[in-house]
Order: C-alpha cells, then sequence, then structure tokens
C-alpha cells in the first residue's frame, strides 16, 4: 500500500511488522481452514492501521494551525499548554484506536502484541512531539513582539512626556532672562536717569547758591537722588534674586528630567540585555534545532522521518513570527536610536537642554554686561557730580566734598555690592558648569545595546 | 431415632462424597498470584480448624498445581468450586483424608502450607428428625417465628458475609454503615438461635456474625491531630488579631518619620520627603504593572501624584512573598491578592508607564506589608533575624509537603493525604502519575506514555479539600500489597518495567461517642493505585476524592 499522505514514513514499518507477525502467528501445520480466520483478521488489522495513518496525517496537519495562533494577548506558556494537551490527547486517541483494532479472541496471539507494541509507540510519538517547544517559541516570539511594541509607544509617550515637561522649564526660563534683561534696560536706565537727576540737582544747588551768596546749600532734591539710586538699586537685587530662584528651581526641574531620562536610558539597556534580536536568534536557532532533535530521539527510523518532517513545516510558521519580531525589534532601535538607544544623539541633548536658547539666553545676559554698567553709573555719578565749586564759601564747599565723599562712596558700595554679589555667581554657575554638568550626564548615561 | 441417625443428629450417606467445603473464586489476571481465591469456609469444613483465611489465594494442594483448572472452562472442578466432589471422586478420596493446600497470602513472603481433611456431605437433623443446618437443629424449613426458613435465612446470610469478608472493603466500596445497619437486623434471629438451638451450627453462626460486625464497625482512635483543621478561619483570626496589633505598633513606633503620603511631593521637591516614611492605600492587581521587563506596583493618580515600587529585583519585596507563601501554608491557602505597604520614599524619581500614559512619580521601598484582609502583615525591617509574619508563633508550624526520589508508595500516599490537609495543591498534583498503564482487555495492560490527567484534578482537589475539612477527620494509610510488575522492559518495543502496587487508606469520621471511627462508602477512595517506571519514583495512577 502506497501512502500519498505527508507523514506516511512510519507505514513501511507497520506493514513489514504486520506481515512479520502474521508468519509467527500462522502454525504452518495447521489446514487452511484454520488459518483463513487468521489471514483474515490480518487483513482487518492491515485495512485498520491504514485508516489510522490517514487520521494520524490529519492529527499531525491539525496540529500545525496552533502555529498559526495570532494576537496580542498570546503567551508562550500557554501555546505550550495548548500544543501539549492537544498533542496529549491525540497520543492517547491513537493508543485506544490502534487496541481496538485488535480482535477479541486468542487467535492470533502475536497479532495482540504487536498492536500494544504499535499502540505504545505511537503514543510515546505523540508524547514525543508534545514537548517539542515551537509552539512555546511562537507564542513566546508573540509576547517579545507585542512587547517591544507596547515598549516603543510607551517610549515615544515617555519621550514625549520628557519633552513637555523640559518645555514648560525652558520657557519658563526664557520668559525669566527675558525678563531679566528687560529689568537690567529698566533699571540701568532709571538709575542713570537718576543719576543725571542728581547732577542736574546738585548743579542747580550750587549755582542757587553762587548767585545769592550765604544761602545755604539746599543738598535735599541730591541726597533724595541718591537714595533713589539705593533703593533703585535694592529692589533690583531682590528681583534679581527672585529671578535666580526661578532659575535655580528651572534648574532642579531640568535636573529631574535629566535623571529621568538616564533612568529611562538605562532601563530600555537592561530591557535589551534582556531580550534582543541575538538573544531571540539564539532562541530561535535553539528551538529549531532542539526540535529536530527530539523529533531525531523518537523511537522508530518512521517516526523519526515523520517527525523531522513535521517539525520542519512547523519551523517554516515559527518563522513568519520571527520575522515580525525582527522588524518590530529593528523598528523599536531605530525609532529609539540616539534617544533610549546607543550613545544620547545631539538632537536629542539639544531638545532636553535646549542648549542654543539657553546659551543664546546667558549670552545675551552676559554681554549686556550689568556689571560694567553698574559700574559706569557710579563712575559717571562720581565724574559728573564733581561740578565747579569755585565761588562757594569754604564751609559750603566743605559740605560738598564730605557728599562726595560721603555719598558718592555710599552710592560706590550699594551699586559695586549688586555688580559683584554672589546672584551673578550663581546665575552664571546654572548657565555654564550646572548645565555642562547635565549634558554630561546625559552623555554618559548609558541607553540600550550599550 | 431411625438406625441411620448417629447421637450427634448427623448422617453421612456417601464416604466419598468429599469436598473441601470451602468456597473459592477464580483469580485469573492477577499480576501477582493467579489461583482460587478462598471467599468462605463452611462451619462445618475441617478447615475452620485450620489457619486458612477468606481472601487466601489456593494455588495447589499437596504437590499438585491448580494452574491447570485456571484455563478457560476448567475452573469447575477446582477446590472451592461446584465440581469439585468430581475432582476427588476420581482420585477415590474418602471422608477424612488428609490433604495440604498451598496458599498465597497477601503480605506474607512464603507461599503457606495449610493442612485439612475432606470431608463427606453431613446430613444433619433434628430431635424430630427434621433436615437441619446443623446437628438439633434449626431445621431447614421451619420458620419459627420470623418471615422466611431458616434454610433461606442463612443462606443469604452467609452470602452477605462472604461478600463483607472477601475484600468488602478493599475491592467492592460497601457502605459499612449500611451495612452494618442491615447486619444488625440478624442479630435478633442469631440471639433466638443461640436460645433455641444451642449448639456447634448456632455457636459457628454468632462467631461469624460477630467477626462480620467487627468488620463493619471498623477501626476506633481516640485522637487525631486536628491542628490541619485549623488552617483556614480558625489560624486565620488568631493571625488577624497579631497582624491588626502589629501594624497599629508599627505605625506608633515610626510616627515621627511618618507623613501624609498625598499628595505627593513634586518630583524636582523630592530631597524634601527623602526618606520619609508612609503609609500607601491598599492596591490589587490592577495596580502590579509590567514597564521595560520590570514589574512595579503603582499607587496613586494624576491628581494626587503616584508612588512606584519596585517589585521585580528588590530583596525586601523577595522576603515579602517569601513570608506570604509560608503564611498561605501555615495559615490559609486563601489569601486575597490586595496589598498595602508602609514604605520609605527613596528619593528618586522614576517615569513610568501606567493606563498607557507615562507618569512621574517618587520611588518608594517597601519595608512592611500587609496582604488580603489584613490578615497577613509582616515587618520587614528585620535583617538579622529571620522575618517572620504577625502571629507566626502563635500557630503551630506545619512541616512542609516534601517527597523524596525514593519514597515508598506509602510515603507517597501520606504526601497525598498531607497535602489535601494542608491544601497544597500543587504538591498535591505532583504525586499523580503522568503516564498511564491499564487493563484493557482481559489480563494485557496497555501502556500510554502521553496520559496527563489534567482535567480531572480540580474536581479532586476540590471534593478532596470539602471532605478532609468536613466529614473526614483523618486519612491514615491502612495496609498495601505486594508489589507487581505489570510491564516487562522491552527497549526495542519501548516498554519500560512498569510497577503497580494498591495502598489501602482508612477515613476516619466523628463517632457518636466523640472518638474517631473509620467508614467507607461512595464518597471517598480506599485503594490508590501506585505504578512506576523504570523503578523510578512512585505515583498514584488515578486521579480521585480522598
Amino acid at each position: 500500500m502506497i501512502f500519498m499522505a505527508e507523514y506516511a514514513a512510519r507505514w513501511d514499518e507497520f506493514e513489514d511488522g504486520i506481515k512479520a507477525t502474521e508468519e509467527k502467528d500462522i502454525d504452518p501445520a495447521k489446514d487452511e481452514i484454520e488459518i483463513l480466520p487468521i489471514l483474515t483478521r490480518y487483513t482487518g488489522f492491515t485495512n485498520s492501521m491504514s485508516k489510522y495513518m490517514d487520521w494520524r496525517d490529519k492529527a499531525l496537519s491539525n496540529a500545525l494551525p496552533i502555529l498559526k495562533n495570532e494576537s496580542t494577548s498570546i503567551t508562550g506558556s500557554a501555546q505550550k499548554d495548548k500544543w501539549s494537551e492537544y498533542f496529549e490527547k491525540q497520543g492517547q486517541e491513537a493508543l485506544k484506536m490502534i487496541l481496538g483494532f485488535v480482535p477479541d479472541d486468542d487467535k492470533t496471539p502475536k497479532l495482540r502484541l504487536f498492536a500494544e507494541a504499535m499502540a505504545t509507540q505511537e503514543s510515546a510519538f505523540f508524547a514525543k512531539l508534545s514537548s517539542i517547544p515551537l509552539a512555546w517559541f511562537q507564542g513566546q516570539i508573540q509576547e517579545y513582539t507585542y512587547q517591544f511594541y507596547t515598549e516603543m509607544n510607551s517610549l515615544e509617550d515617555k519621550w514625549k512626556n520628557l519633552q513637555n515637561m523640559d518645555k514648560a522649564m525652558d520657557s519658563k526660563v526664557k520668559d525669566t532672562s527675558a525678563n531679566i534683561l528687560r529689568l537690567f534696560k529698566d533699571i540701568v536706565s532709571e538709575l542713570v536717569e537718576q543719576e543725571r537727576a542728581g547732577e542736574q540737582a546738585l548743579i542747580n544747588t550750587i549755582k542757587a547758591s553762587k548767585l545769592t551768596p550765604g544761602l545755604p546749600l539746599s543738598m535735599k532734591a541730591v541726597l533724595t537722588a541718591v537714595q533713589l539710586i539705593l533703593s533703585k538699586a535694592q529692589s533690583f537685587q531682590k528681583s534679581i534674586d527672585d529671578m535666580v530662584n526661578i532659575y535655580m528651581d528651572a534648574y532642579k526641574r531640568e535636573e529631574t528630567v535629566v535623571i529621568l531620562f538616564a533612568q529611562t536610558r538605562n532601563a530600555v539597556r537592561e530591557f535589551l540585555q534582556k531580550t534582543n534580536l541575538d538573544s531571540a536568534s539564539d532562541e530561535f536557532e535553539e528551538t529549531c534545532k532542539n526540535s529536530l532533535d527530539m523529533a531525531k530521539q523518537c523511537k522508530t527510523k518512521g517516526q523519526q522521518e515523520d517527525a523531522v518532517r513535521f517539525v520542519e513545516n512547523g519551523i517554516k510558521l515559527i518563522k513568519d513570527f520571527y520575522e515580525d519580531f525582527k522588524k518590530q525589534y529593528e523598528e523599536f532601535v531605530d525609532d529609539n536610536r540616539g534617544i533610549f538607544v546607543g550613545p544620547v544623539g545631539d538632537k536629542a541633548i539639544e531638545e532636553i537642554l535646549e542648549k542654543r536658547d539657553m546659551e543664546y539666553s546667558w549670552q545675551e545676559i552676559s554681554r549686556f554686561n550689568i556689571q560694567q554698567k553698574l559700574k559706569d553709573i557710579h563712575t559717571d555719578a562720581v565724574r559728573s557730580w564733581h561740578v565747579d565749586i569755585n565761588g562757594l564759601t569754604d564751609e559750603q564747599k566743605k559740605e560738598i566734598e564730605d557728599f562726595w565723599r560721603v555719598e558718592l562712596e555710599k552710592l560706590g558700595r550699594g551699586l559695586q555690592t549688586i555688580a559683584d554679589g554672589s546672584t551673578w555667581d550663581r546665575t552664571k554657575q546654572i548657565f555654564t558648569r550646572n548645565r555642562e554638568q547635565l549634558e554630561d550626564k546625559i552623555s554618559n548615561s548609558k541607553g540600550g545595546l550599550q | 431415632m431411625s438406625d441411620n441417625l448417629t447421637l450427634d443428629f448427623t448422617k453421612i450417606l456417601d464416604e466419598t462424597d468429599v469436598k473441601t467445603w470451602i468456597k473459592t473464586d477464580a483469580v485469573t489476571n492477577s499480576f501477582v498470584q493467579n489461583g482460587f481465591r478462598v471467599t468462605w469456609i463452611d462451619w462445618d469444613s475441617d478447615f475452620r480448624n485450620s489457619d486458612l483465611q477468606i481472601e487466601d489465594v489456593i494455588i495447589g494442594y499437596d504437590d499438585v498445581s491448580l494452574e491447570p483448572f485456571l484455563e478457560p472452562g476448567k475452573h469447575g472442578s477446582a477446590i472451592g468450586q461446584h465440581g469439585e466432589t468430581t475432582y476427588w471422586q476420581k482420585l477415590a478420596l474418602k471422608h477424612g483424608h488428609t490433604i495440604t493446600l498451598k496458599v498465597f497470602r497477601e503480605g506474607k513472603k512464603e507461599i503457606l502450607e495449610i493442612s485439612g481433611k475432606l470431608l463427606a456431605r453431613r446430613f444433619y437433623y433434628d430431635s424430630e428428625e427434621k433436615r437441619s443446618l446443623g446437628p438439633g437443629g434449626p431445621p431447614n424449613m421451619l420458620r419459627d417465628d420470623f418471615s422466611d426458613a431458616w434454610s433461606g435465612w442463612y443462606e443469604k446470610l452467609v452470602w452477605k458475609m462472604s461478600h463483607i469478608l472477601d475484600g468488602g472493603w478493599d475491592h467492592k466500596r460497601i457502605n459499612n454503615k449500611k451495612e452494618l445497619q442491615e447486619h444488625e437486623e440478624h442479630k435478633k434471629r442469631i440471639d433466638y438461635l443461640q436460645e433455641r438451638y444451642l449448639g456447634q451450627f448456632a455457636d459457628a453462626v454468632m462467631s461469624d456474625w460477630q467477626k462480620v460486625r467487627n468488620n463493619l464497625l471498623g477501626k476506633e482512635i481516640d485522637v487525631v491531630d486536628l491542628e490541619y483543621r485549623e488552617i483556614g478561619a480558625k489560624r486565620v483570626e488568631t493571625v488577624k488579631q497579631e497582624a491588626y496589633v502589629a501594624w497599629d505598633k508599627m505605625h506608633s513606633d515610626l510616627e515621627d518619620e511618618m507623613i501624609q503620603a498625598f499628595p505627593t511631593a513634586e518630583v524636582d521637591n523630592r530631597e524634601t520627603v527623602e526618606g520619609k516614611i508612609i503609609e500607601l492605600p491598599w492596591i490589587g492587581p490592577r495596580n502590579i504593572i509590567n514597564d521595560l521587563g520590570q514589574s512595579y506596583a503603582v499607587i496613586g493618580n494624576r491628581t494626587e501624584g503616584f508612588y512606584f515600587v519596585q517589585l521585580s529585583n528588590s530583596a525586601s519585596v523577595r522576603k515579602f512573598y517569601d513570608v506570604m507563601y509560608r503564611y498561605q501554608a501555615q495559615v490559609s491557602p486563601n489569601l486575597k491578592e490586595r496589598y498595602q505597604y508602609i514604605a520609605r520614599i527613596t528619593g528618586e524619581p522614576a517615569l513610568i508607564t501606567y493606563d498607557r500614559r507615562a507618569v512621574t512619580g517618587l520611588m518608594a521601598e517597601i519595608i512592611a506589608a500587609r496582604a488580603g484582609d489584613g490578615e497577613f502583615f509582616v515587618d520587614l525591617q528585620n535583617k538579622d533575624k529571620e522575618i517572620k509574619f504577625a502571629g507566626q508563633e502563635k500557630v503551630n508550624q506545619f512541616a512542609p509537603v516534601k517527597i523524596e526520589k525514593d519514597a515508598s508508595p506509602v510515603q507517597v500516599i501520606e504526601a497525598m493525604i498531607e497535602a489535601v490537609k494542608l491544601g497544597h495543591e500543587k504538591a498535591w498534583k505532583n504525586l499523580f502519575a503522568t503516564w498511564r498503564a491499564y487493563l484493557y482487555w482481559e489480563n494485557r495492560v496497555a501502556f500510554d506514555p502521553s496520559y496527563i490527567p489534567r482535567g480531572s484534578f480540580p474536581s479532586a482537589w476540590e471534593q478532596s479539600r470539602r471532605l478532609i475539612t468536613d466529614r473526614v477527620y483523618d486519612v491514615r494509610v491502612d495496609k498495601t500489597n505486594t508489589v507487581r510488575r505489570i510491564i516487562k522492559k522491552d527497549e526495542e518495543v519501548g516498554f519500560p518495567d512498569v510497577d503497580e502496587v494498591d495502598v489501602f487508606v482508612d477515613h476516619y469520621e466523628l463517632s457518636e461517642n466523640e472518638k474517631y471511627r473509620t467508614f467507607l462508602d461512595v464518597n471517598v477512595r480506599r485503594k490508590w493505585t501506585l505504578q512506576r517506571l523504570d523503578e523510578g519514583p512512585w505515583r498514584i495512577t488515578t486521579v480521585q476524592v480522598i
């Protein structure tokens, strides 16, 4: 009998075995009438076994759709259970079926022994197939694929989240910088104005004294100008402090963003250490190898051949899932390269630290050179307030000289304090060293595949 | 009195009409010993005076093997069978001839030799020469004040007593209480027999009746270790009280370090709460998420902020689960998947995907936790000592269900009973075979290596647990029979050596006198069959209720 079935290698063994057993069951000494029922039983058994072969072929073919199951909720262990249960059931069915083919009498005792052996071998054949890891891998690789898909979306969201956190902070910094510059300009123009007002008040006072000798010097307006300059300078100091605190807060937030970014990169690194293309590829190779090895461990050559063919067909199916994983994996890596995978790219650094904007802000602030401007105001005051005092009484001259000595010095000290204060150091540190540290932290963080 | 009648009201008509006066059943498909199993010994058989017992298997007598009698169609003239007399007559043996039976008895290594006389058929009469069951009566056909004649009654009684004594508990799954009730109904007639027809027959009947009664009564024990029964409600209650006390104490001990958990500090201001301790709200499985291959408990919401507890790769979480599994083994396997943590804020921010959106929050490490409805609490802070759940010392400890590879069948069954008592489903499942060798046709055995009894587990487990916590107070191994090799190794075919053995267990229920007594009915299984492959570990072959 020739079988056109896909998995028919086992048939030859059945046929040969039945033939050999038949010879053992037939006693040559017996006459034809006695032999006939034995021959009938063997013919019946052979026909039944050919039906078994059809059933077996279907049982194997029907297992393959398990390897086509596709779902986002599929798991390796669930697929493994499904596969094992299927084959265990087929094994039990095969055993029952073959034992059921043996006639319920003692006319063919050898045939019974043969059938028992075949039944057990076939049950063992299905038991062996039940432990082949193809379905487990098929489920597992889908789990990986889905995991990479969801993590890719998650990371995209995380990246957006980090950017949003950073954007809110960056715009705050930009606003603060613009406010500072505006404040600088306003304050400088106000201070200049007051300085000029003071100068004018001084000129007017001296002029009045010269026109009316003996008239006491009216220094109130001049002193008010000095007071105003100092008070403006102080409120300016406070505003600057407030703004620097905003910088500090923003920096802290930026530092948090950088920590979260570095942390996420590390998580991606650990994630990819566990599951990556190499490991999945190794798993795939190993699954194929183990499955083929297991197929070759089947009891008989025919079973081995059928099992190998079956496994080969199965491998073709699971390969598609492996390819899907590869695609998903590569998409994941490509999408995240320069952000969470590999060294951090300049673009990502720029998006987190807004380096150019920050540098521009700092340049604007430093270019404005408020320290110098304050010093200039003082220098200007010193220079312009040294008006001609000829024509004044000695007493008035002394009063003016005392004013120059005391008030201008006070003014100088006041402006100097602001110009040289720790505020500037802090601002400078935030814009320079601290930001360099953040950049280092980002650059030194290890991401996926590093 | 007629001439033929002896003084003891006994008459022998034919000295060659001899028998052993025992009854047997042919055993043809045993893997241990085929032969003829004794199912009854008549009251006047000479073997009543020997050690022969019901359930003994006669394999021969003198130098004669009974094997040829086991062939189909040949049973009839064997010892204890209907045509036994014909056989002895062919050998011309007469009344009083002594034979020595070769007997296989379960549990004995040697074949026993038991001697007795063949006796001729005896006819018994009463004083009025009426045919009787024994010398002096009772007359066969007389009813006295009972509903049926003595002969009919006795025949039925013997049938029933044979049914019970011939493996009633082991092989027939009798309902012993029902049988006992029926058996007790004969007491009146037995007493009457003693009063009215005192003699050898009445004594034998009384003795048999008593024997059967004792058999049906079962065994009685005074004490059963019922600690396992406290797994569940009682132990939970004990431990729960301790858990609540420990929970409150922990709060008062940590009062200075504790802060309100919500709203959380901003992640940028995490240094303000670093090291502080918080009590987190109850969480369930929905709060457990996986993020980039790590699992976290996410606690909080978008309005008030989030805390994250890393569950994977965390030493404290591992400890928590270890202790929780211990609790489930020792106190109750039922613990709701609800958890509440007391945690220390690490000061580390984190960005995690929760509910499909990336959220930021603060990392926290658990220092104590409770589960279920608060009945389980563990303080994880103690680094030096073994960490125990609250109340652990208040409940006696059970040894875990363990089984060695070379455990005997009895040990396997004892482990099975222990697993059912302690509620260890996984350990219980592991004791069952992942193959099957079974009789499929007469004495032919099929070996099915692909068999796994998956489907039967859930109901067998549930019913077993229900029984052991309700009607059944204890299950103990009673006896085991001889290991039999049912399949011989054949590497060419792929058969392993398959050995099989039966272990019989006793089920105890609470009796009226507050003691514990064995019982048997359809709800429990006394016989447990185990097999092993190639002398590997013994495993139970059938998934069944305890």
